[in-house]
């Protein structure tokens, strides 16, 4: 059985980004009300998904290595693509990533001061990348190269939840076409299954509609998203299951292809453990709500006596 | 009423015990008289960070009783927030920590009744109880097929503003009555999965339950009786237990 494997900092699973940074990339398209350069764009997102990730992997003691990240752009060159602490290593343990941004932008954000109204707390807000577009876009190229990391990859971790690329482009392909080599990417196998690859088209075209997980290529504005569409792995019926749970539609025939929509989203289609309901019900408080209490007694604001402590109390050990 | 109570646990494979993020109140009593009797099991979710720590907080804040859940959420972000953390610590403390809980409460009767008393549970999650009699599974509570376990059952968050959307459907409130000599059980998700599972296939864990010592050491047990990770190591060996830290309380009255 196919994609079962138990992804642990033992048997860790791997993720490669392989990023479009053509001179079109600079291009701005419209993105819901607003205009935006598509690099920045994808900047943004990688720092974000990037972000997620390590909250999603961190524990009280550290960030835990489930996951090796590498990120490949293409652009004038082709190659790593970190910037700061990390530059020039092609996968990384997420430990690693989370420890070495480079650099962290203080931001201001809106939390609840628990008195039912909002105040403005300071928080760090990590960068790894930032925006680059020049050159042509030698997918080929790019596909090589993910080929050549993801076989040494797998030569080490041959047990492991199978590696994922996630190609991030424009579209067209300047060194000639990528279908083959994008193919052969998803041959790569580990005992568990099939490379996948996710495919993200972030089109130009002004026909090109979003759409996550396209099961057809009924509605792709053109040939390029048609071929991203045609290379990209089919969802596994976990996939499937969780992209339910956050509101997709998928069919049979769905596959990691995504067109103009938030890649964000993608952290979520795989798992660690439980998910606590409440948190993607986040907003969405039911009626009629319940303060658990425990006796149904009132504990008055100021009474600590009866607090418990984590420490100095041998009558619970957990 | 006496009590005899014994909590049995283990972290999931290939994690510490430091690692270890179910709960359980008290650890062990030995044929203890009391006229009320409270016992939790709690699991803090994997997903989130300190959740070992709210997950302790809640079954010790059900055990100690007199402690609204908006204490043990101040308390849990007083303690969380006492040394500086680095900067995807901070934000996931920020999304507070998860855990289901359950608790059990043993009463005596009243004079009048000759012998026995009333029990009643509270539930949020999926963390199981057991009532048993004479070998006979009396009650089973809030999941009570195997099937209905999944990834993501709610849970009771250390933020506010969020657990306060636990409705009353979502916490499950049981009673009943309990007779000398019956067997509770309270379990995290996995064991009571696996507890279901049994029943379903026609096969009752209770002999196994009843002669369950809680560590490898000391050649203790004898007679069929057996160390809990022993048990559980099997069970995951051959593929019937989920591998997930696994705890079990019993408690025996009488």
């Amino acid at each position: 059985m196919s994609y079962k494997a138990e992804i642990s900092r033992d048997n860790p699973s791997c993720f490669l980004f392989l990023i479009d940074q053509s001179r079109s990339m600079t291009d701005e398209v419209a993105m819901g009300e607003e205009k935006q350069e598509l690099a920045k764009g994808v900047a943004d997102s990688i720092n974000r998904w990037l972000q997620e990730l390590s909250i999603k992997c961190a524990k009280s003691e550290g960030v835990r290595d489930y996951y090796h990240i590498g990120v490949i752009g293409y652009g004038k060159t082709v190659g790593p693509s970190f910037v700061g602490p990390l530059a020039g290593r092609e996968l990384i343990p997420i430990s690693e990533i989370a420890d070495n941004p480079a650099r962290l932008d203080e931001r201001a954000k809106k939390v609840p001061d628990g008195a039912g109204g909002l105040v403005d707390q300071s928080i760090r807000v990590p960068v790894w990348f930032d925006p680059v577009g020049n050159g042509g876009t030698p997918m080929c190229k790019a596909a090589e190269e993910a080929k050549r990391i993801l076989e040494g990859w797998i030569a080490d971790h041959p047990d492991s939840f199978p590696p994922i690329v996630i190609n991030i482009t424009d579209g067209e392909a300047t060194d000639g076409n990528p279908t083959e080599r994008l193919q052969a990417l998803t041959e790569l196998e580990t005992s568990d299954g099939n490379v996948m690859l996710f495919n993200i088209h972030l089109s130009a075209n002004p026909k090109a509609k979003s759409m996550s997980f396209a099961d057809s290529t009924h509605d792709l504005p053109d040939a390029y998203s048609e071929m991203l569409f045609q290379t990209a792995s089919p969802l596994t019926p976990a996939m499937r299951g969780l992209a339910k749970e956050h509101g997709f539609k998928t069919s049979k025939d769905s596959r990691c292809f995504v067109l103009n929509a938030d890649m964000v989203l993608l952290v979520q289609a795989i798992d660690i453990g439980t998910r606590p309901s409440n948190v993607q019900m986040e907003g969405q408080h039911a009626d009629g709500e319940a303060e658990l209490d425990f006796d149904g007694g009132e504990v008055t604001e100021d009474d600590e006596s009866q607090e418990p402590d984590w420490s100095g109390d041998d009558e619970n050990p957990r | 009423m006496w009590i005899c109570t014994q909590a049995f646990h283990t972290p999931k494979r290939g994690n510490a015990e430091s690692e270890y993020e179910d709960a359980f109140y008290p650890e062990r009593m030995f044929r203890t008289d009391l006229s009320e009797f409270y016992c939790a099991v709690a699991d803090g979710a994997s997903e989130s960070v300190y959740s070992g720590e709210w997950a302790r907080l809640l079954a010790r804040g059900y055990c100690r009783r007199g402690l609204s859940l908006k204490r043990l959420q101040r308390t849990w972000l007083r303690l969380v927030g006492r040394r500086p953390a680095p900067w995807y610590l901070e934000a996931k403390i920020r999304r507070g920590a998860h855990a289901a809980l359950v608790g059990l409460a043993l009463r005596d009767g009243e004079p009048s009744q000759s012998f026995g008393g009333s029990w009643d549970v509270v539930a949020v999650g999926d963390s199981c109880f057991f009532h048993v009699r004479a070998g006979e599974l009396l009650t089973v509570a809030p999941i009570s097929t195997s099937a209905g376990f999944d990834n993501s059952p709610h849970l009771i968050s250390t933020d506010a503003t969020d657990s306060f959307g636990l409705d009353a459907n979502r916490v499950k409130v049981l009673s009943g009555e309990w007779r000398p000599r019956d067997a509770f059980y309270l379990a995290t998700d996995a064991l009571a999965q696996w507890t279901l599972a049994e029943l379903e296939a026609g096969r009752a864990p209770w002999p196994l339950f009843r002669g369950l010592y809680p560590s490898t050491n000391n050649g203790r047990g004898g007679g069929g009786s057996r160390s809990f990770k022993e048990v559980v190591a099997e069970l995951r060996e051959k593929g019937a237990l989920r591998n997930d830290d696994t705890t079990l309380l019993r408690v025996e009255v009488a």
